[in-house]
């Protein structure tokens, strides 16, 4: 084993540490170091730029909690997670159930169609449907008026926004969702609806009975992601409703950057930002949690 | 194997280091020439980046040995900055941006002192101007607006003069020339007279889809009423009043002339149409296309609307100061109002010399030579900036307003986030935007003046009472 007395560097824990050390040294120091670093700012009062800073423990939190911005930009945000992931997996679903019929022609056509605007960029997406939501000259109240609507629908005023927001992001991120179900759907074995159709089970059975119990992996995986993403929505807030976002909307990812870099408002609270950072972050784990509990515990065999 | 081992950490600790610290952006050495670096908040391809990149060039002419080597950092200037700051890294000589955002450097101690350098460093005087051997470079800048740089002080650092103003932005109600010329109408002086000019636009223009007003839902809305509180009110007023030490908004007289003379321009078919649900450039966009006589902005509104390259059939651009009050109503206020019907707004851009400049000598060269008048009128023309120094030109869109800004007795800040930046964001910009826009179902329309007041009072009150911050606390943010 050690010829010589020398270290085998091929073989054993020489050779792990080889291969795992650089990977954990850049884990810790660009994901460990700075999540640590983080929990320290949000308790201590910092303006972010002076090299000074004053400890203050929980005081932040103390301040978040009693703070009704910070509520209401939870609701919001909340709102669009919930909202938005009923939109995105509903359409995701139709799309995925029409790309997996086999008599449909020409699908990967409408499979590019449909993940097409995932390539485009958040803030190239608040352009496109600002100009579209537009209320004297938006392509959607032009042809709501051919269709003798009565004009003038303000899609962004206060009011709306956030039901125009998340029309906007379903058409930008179903395709996402689309995809991982589709795969999902192909990797059901043909002979499963075949043998549901002989018991008698009609298209909605199948789907209740089959495509969803076996879909549950993949559901949990895009739930995830879903939960992760939209809890964290802040670039099609911002760049649709920026830069000053406005209550109705305002997402605790845009609050907190408000808070945090707002020189617009000479706002520069960077450990009551970075507290607000961590709030989120334990809420994004615990919805994780529950939809792992909903949707990812059992293996489904058959 | 060991040596191909160390020599991995080596260049995995190099690499994760140099991202950390920023290395990358090292200084570029340049041979026989000393390096100014100029960290700035305008983006490539503003107009002010390209006046600033002509100065720089004759300033790299007269003097040969130094390179200007500008950073164009955009309106994160500072967000750009924070790493270098910390870390102590690459530290540019100058940072040019806003005054409020330069504040938040002397704060922390980033900013050297400028009050004795600019009684030390003579006139900066333009080419072949004769020589003024007693003046110094104080006297290049307008006082007011030198005045409005100083830093009030507070625990670490002294109060005194830490920034130089580069420019100036001031509020103005602008107009479409075109509109004015084919209706006879004047100039407005009072409030009233302004109203009467947008009804008679709308009466005489609304057929050819001309709207008196435009908007959007932006915040430049607020503009109509920061300016008329400041000059029917005073601003000290305004600002006690904000951290619950002055007059009460729900009951002194003034602050219901203000909001009264606000809602009336809420008359039917005064604003474009779609107005509350635009955003900005929408507003700018629309007026330049001739569809709207008004829209308020800052100054800054004359290169943000040179890429739309206006039609001059449909469009001329005109500026006025926000009319006052009407005589009659100012004579018979009680109590009397404290503001200058004469004063100006102004958001202050400057330029700070960092406490650690690696050039300082050649950094102080460099800002005498912007405060050159010459220097000032290359902005004002390419840049479309109000020149902050004695004796510029403005640029030809505000030439008009020229000489009373620079005899305005009074400057005022611009926006409710110099007193309070919380109370600013939090309390007065949604419930103002509730006024002024107006479209909640809950409030049937409007909200009415008095309930607007009685709101405000109310939510100010609850703010102190869960120990809000102010901006002249000299407590660290939270």
């Amino acid at each position: 084993m050690k010829p010589h007395g020398k270290v085998d560097l091929f073989g054993g824990p020489w050779m792990v540490a080889f291969m795992v050390g650089p990977g954990l040294f850049i884990f810790a120091v660009f994901v460990l170091w700075p999540t640590l670093d983080a929990l320290v700012v949000s308790m201590h009062s910092w303006t972010g730029f002076s090299p000074e800073s004053q400890f203050v423990g929980l005081q932040n939190y103390a301040s978040l909690i009693q703070d009704g911005r910070f509520w209401q930009s939870l609701a919001n945000t909340l709102y669009y997670v919930v909202l938005g992931g009923v939109g995105h997996f509903a359409f995701a679903f139709l799309f995925a159930s029409a790309l997996n019929n086999p008599r449909l022609a020409g699908k990967k056509f409408y499979q590019t169609l449909i993940f097409f605007p995932a390539f485009i960029s958040v803030v190239g997406v608040a352009i496109l449907w600002s100009r579209l939501y537009s209320t004297t000259d938006g392509l959607i109240n032009q042809l709501l008026a051919g269709f003798g609507v009565e004009p003038g629908i303000e899609w962004l005023s206060d009011r709306n926004a956030m039901n125009s927001i998340i029309i906007s992001s379903i058409w930008a991120g179903v395709g996402g969702q689309m995809i991982l179900i589709l795969a999902g759907m192909r990797r059901i074995p043909a002979t499963y609806y075949e043998a549901a159709r002989i018991d008698g089970a009609n298209e909605i059975h199948l789907f209740r009975h089959v495509t969803l119990p076996m879909l549950k992996d993949v559901i949990y995986v895009a739930l995830a992601l879903w939960l992760i993403g939209s809890m964290q929505i802040f670039g099609l807030v911002q760049a649709l409703d920026g830069p000053d976002v406005t209550r109705e909307l305002e997402t605790v990812s845009t609050y907190q950057y408000a808070i945090s870099f707002n020189a617009q408002d000479n706002l520069y609270m960077m450990g009551r930002g970075t507290a607000m950072a961590i709030i989120l972050v334990i809420i994004i784990v615990l919805l994780v949690g529950v939809a792992r509990l909903a949707f990812g515990r059992r293996e489904l065999e058959y | 194997m060991r040596l191909f081992t160390v020599l991995w950490v080596v260049v995995a600790a190099v690499f994760g280091l140099t991202l950390v610290l920023d290395v990358t952006q090292q200084k570029t050495v340049y041979k026989d020439k000393i390096a100014i670096t100029f960290a700035s908040m305008w983006a490539p391809g503003e107009p002010m980046m390209k006046g600033y990149e002509k100065l720089f060039r004759r300033f790299e002419q007269e003097r040969p040995e130094y390179k200007v080597e500008p950073r164009w950092d955009g309106r994160w200037v500072l967000a750009a900055l924070r790493p270098r700051l910390l870390t102590g890294t690459n530290i540019p000589d100058i940072v040019n941006t806003e005054r409020d955002a330069l504040i938040v450097l002397v704060k922390a101690g980033y900013v050297a002192a400028l009050g004795e350098i600019i009684d030390r460093v003579p006139y900066p005087h333009d080419r072949g101007e004769p020589a003024a051997p007693d003046k110094r470079l104080r006297e290049a800048f307008l006082p007011k607006i030198l005045e409005r740089c100083n830093y009030e002080g507070g625990d670490k650092h002294q109060a005194g003069l830490y920034i130089l103003p580069a420019g100036v932005w001031s509020g103005f109600i602008f107009f479409n020339r075109l509109h004015y010329e084919k209706l006879g109408l004047k100039i407005p002086t009072t409030w009233s007279h302004f109203l009467s000019n947008c009804r008679m636009i709308k009466e005489q223009l609304k057929d050819k889809g001309i709207a008196p007003i435009t908007a959007d839902k932006d915040s430049y809305s607020e503009f109509w009423s920061q300016f008329l509180l400041n000059r029917t009110l005073g601003e000290q007023v305004v600002q006690r009043s904000v951290e619950g030490t002055g007059p009460r908004f729900d009951t002194d007289p003034r602050y219901r002339a203000v909001f009264q003379a606000i809602r009336d321009i809420h008359q039917d078919g005064f604003f474009m149409y779609g107005w509350r649900s635009s955003k900005w450039p929408d507003a700018q966009r629309a007026w330049t296309q001739g569809k709207a006589t008004h829209l308020i902005c800052g100054s800054y509104l004359i290169r943000e609307t040179l890429a739309y390259q206006p039609d001059p059939a449909i469009f001329r651009f005109g500026a006025f100061p926000v009319p006052m009050l009407d005589a009659i109503e100012w004579r018979d206020m009680k109590p009397v109002p404290l503001g200058d019907p004469t004063g100006v707004t102004a958001t202050i851009a400057g330029h700070a010399l960092m406490q650690d400049a690696p050039n300082r000598v050649g950094a102080i060269e460099l800002l005498a030579f912007l405060a050159r008048k010459e220097s000032a009128a290359v902005l004002s023309s390419v840049g479309k900036e109000i020149p902050p120094i004695a004796g510029a030109p403005f640029p030809a869109e505000l030439v008009e307003i020229q000489s009373m800004f620079q005899t305005a007795q009074t400057i005022y800040k611009t926006g409710f986030h110099v007193y309070a930046p919380l109370w600013n964001k939090y309390q007065w910009k949604d419930y103002y935007r509730a006024f002024f826009m107006g479209e909640k179902p809950e409030h049937a329309g409007y909200v009415t003046v008095d309930a607007f007041l009685k709101g405000l009072q109310q939510r100010t009150d609850a703010y102190h009472e869960a120990g809000g911050e102010l901006a002249g606390d000299r407590r660290a943010a939270p």
